[in-house]
């Protein structure tokens, strides 16, 4: 008995050393990835200086290993760019996972609670009437100051996440009412950005519509600064709430019988959600499928175990984006394709690929 | 240690569910609940989980003490429960399915103790070998098996369960009661199911509670189940004959006008 039972213990230990290694791979990947993006570009770098260059900057002793102005091309327009796909990807794989998880559906994605339609609106109602909490600066101020549309983008995805997330909450916050409260503010926001549309100019229009693709070249340092807070922080909440993410798994009421708040812990994750999309949407505009991939490809990797499968969410994530906007950048070179085209066109084919493989035992 | 359910009510808006409920299941015991559909069977195994709160009445674990004043963890390492669950749908091994039966008693990681806890369950009711199957792989028996392994898992001095033996083969139906008694004589669990099939509820309880319209019709050892109980419960005509061992058998009779058919 105790030899047989040190042999099934062994097994649990070889499944988390399995899903360690994982982890470490995705890791992996995601640095070399890093390290490509930051090379290719107009401006050339080789993967060893672009390797020595990063190194540089995060321990930055001796001399910049490349020539001070490519040093500024690289540190002051490529570095933002890159590091926000790796935090923006980061974020929607998380955020896909928890309100999949808390919800118990394969379909939800960070999108579910009404967030790209109502940043667009946001969006829409600063470039189109040059209105809004932060629009009353007027027309000119918005064109000059890129942060009037961010703020209103993000102001208006947090109050859409906060109306679902209280009419989920008011009807007791069952899977079902809170994807179908998402869904239905989705169409009020899309009615009202197409009402905007209609009252727009031309040049309004193409902005709104610019804005609406996705674009990560948008980014500067002060984004990426504070998308990576706030993922940080929401990243650790949602990690010390692995084990009670875990019982959600099964009924509502198993997880109440296992001492777990269950409306606590949804109620928490539509939060963490909101934030986790409104703040790099709100940025760097729409940028689908991601959200709602990084989940399963991360599901399919390292299994449902939150303890390993929100890290391995977040790198997936990360490495889609960051894959995606490397290839829109190099693909048609020098013009720059919008990402949020490309991680469809990537997505798409993988996912389906997935979901033939393992059929009706995906989720 | 006893479960005791005194004079517990329950209202579905202004519906009644449970009028006046009083049972006790004590340790070691297999207590069944019969009744139609809507008698309230389920509100009462969840008024004991405290997943509903009771409008009135009380329900006590001797000596621990009232169950809606426990905080969840405290409660989750007395109380287990397992729904009325068709398929498997977790993503899950059916060893870390287990697994969370150590919820209530881990902080964010197992330890060698939890492990060893799922392991035993596992051996005890065979699914050893299944350990990293994937639940949604398993077959029907296999998988209210590894329900019942979740539950213990956890521990339990009180065990509920939601008709454990619905859409198994008779077969499986009698491993599982088989099993069920079994492991709450040895553990010293107090069981209460939920129970549709009357026969099988008579011959794998010590007590068979009857529950119609939210009342208690009947309380007592399954030997002293009458026809008229029966009729009187679920509106059917019934021949309630003595099997070889003493337990009765309850045959349903065709309903005067209808044909065999």
């Amino acid at each position: 008995m105790s030899c047989g039972c040190g042999r099934r213990e062994g097994a649990y230990a070889s499944l988390t050393r399995r899903r360690v290694a994982t982890l470490a791979g995705l890791a992996a990947l995601l640095t070399l990835l890093t390290i490509t993006s930051l090379s290719v570009g107009t401006a050339t770098l080789t993967f060893a200086s672009a390797a020595r260059l990063l190194a540089h900057l995060i321990f930055p002793v001796g001399a910049p290993p490349i020539p001070q102005d490519l040093m500024r091309i690289v540190v002051e327009l490529r570095l933002p760019r890159v590091l926000m796909g790796v935090v923006t990807g980061a974020c929607f794989g998380v955020a896909g996972t928890l309100l999949q998880s808390a919800l118990r559906n394969p379909l939800a994605s960070p999108y579910t609670v009404g967030v790209s339609a109502s940043a667009a609106f946001g969006a829409a109602l600063a470039i189109i009437l040059g209105a809004g909490v932060v629009g009353w600066f007027g027309e000119y101020f918005i064109y000059t100051n890129p942060y009037a549309v961010v703020a209103n983008a993000f102001v208006f995805s947090v109050l859409c996440a906060a109306m679902v997330s209280a009419l989920a909450l008011v009807r007791g916050v069952t899977p079902g009412v809170t994807i179908l409260a998402g869904i239905s503010m989705t169409y009020l926001f899309s009615a009202a950005t197409s009402l905007l549309q209609y009252f727009g100019t031309s040049q309004q229009i193409a902005a709104l519509v610019f804005w609406m693709f996705g674009d990560l070249g948008k980014a500067g340092w002060l984004d990426v600064e504070v998308t990576a807070t706030v993922l940080v922080t929401c990243f650790t909440v949602a990690m010390l709430m692995s084990m009670d993410y875990n019982t959600l798994l099964l009924e509502d009421d198993v997880a109440h019988s296992l001492g777990v708040n269950v409306k606590r812990v949804r109620a928490a994750t539509l939060a963490m959600a909101s934030l986790l999309t409104a703040t790099p949407v709100a940025f760097v505009g729409v940028i689908g499928f991601v959200g709602l991939l990084a989940p399963h490809i991360a599901r399919f990797l390292v299994g449902a175990d939150h303890r390993y499968l929100i890290p391995a969410s977040a790198l997936t994530g990360a490495t889609l984006l960051l894959g995606a906007d490397t290839l829109a950048r190099t693909i048609l070179s020098p013009l720059i394709l919008p990402v949020g085209v490309l991680t469809a066109f990537m997505g798409v084919p993988l996912f389906l690929h997935l979901l033939l493989k393992r059929g009706a035992k995906f989720w | 240690m006893t479960l005791r359910v005194c004079g517990v009510t329950f209202r579905y808006g202004s519906v009644e569910a449970l009028k006046d409920v009083t049972l006790e299941v004590r340790e070691g015991e297999v207590v069944s609940i019969i009744g139609p559909n809507g008698a309230g069977k389920s509100t009462l195994l969840k008024c004991v989980l405290n997943l509903l709160k009771p409008a009135g009445g009380a329900i006590l674990i001797e000596p621990h003490g009232n169950v809606a004043r426990m905080r969840g963890v405290e409660r989750a390492k007395l109380i287990s429960y397992t729904p009325q669950v068709e398929a498997p749908s977790a993503p899950l091994t059916v060893l870390e399915f287990v697994l969370l039966g150590r919820k209530p008693y881990v902080g964010r990681t197992y330890g060698e103790e939890d492990l060893r806890i799922a392991e035993e369950v596992l051996e005890e009711l065979g699914l050893r070998n299944l350990a990293l199957r994937r639940v949604s792989e398993l077959s029907g028996g296999e998988w209210r098996k590894a329900l019942i392994a979740r539950a213990l898992a956890q521990k339990p001095k009180v065990l509920l369960l939601d008709e454990p033996t619905n859409h198994l083969d008779l077969k499986h139906q009698v491993n599982v009661l088989e099993l069920i008694r079994r492991l709450s004589r040895a553990k010293k669990v107090a069981t209460l199911m939920a129970m549709h099939d009357v026969n099988l509820a008579v011959r794998y309880s010590d007590k068979i509670i009857a529950l119609k319209k939210g009342k208690i019709t009947y309380c007592g050892h399954p030997n002293n189940i009458t026809a008229n109980l029966i009729k009187e419960l679920y509106e059917v005509n019934v021949e309630v004959i003595k099997g070889s061992d003493g337990a009765p058998v309850i045959i349903p009779k065709a309903t005067s006008g209808t044909s065999a058919l």
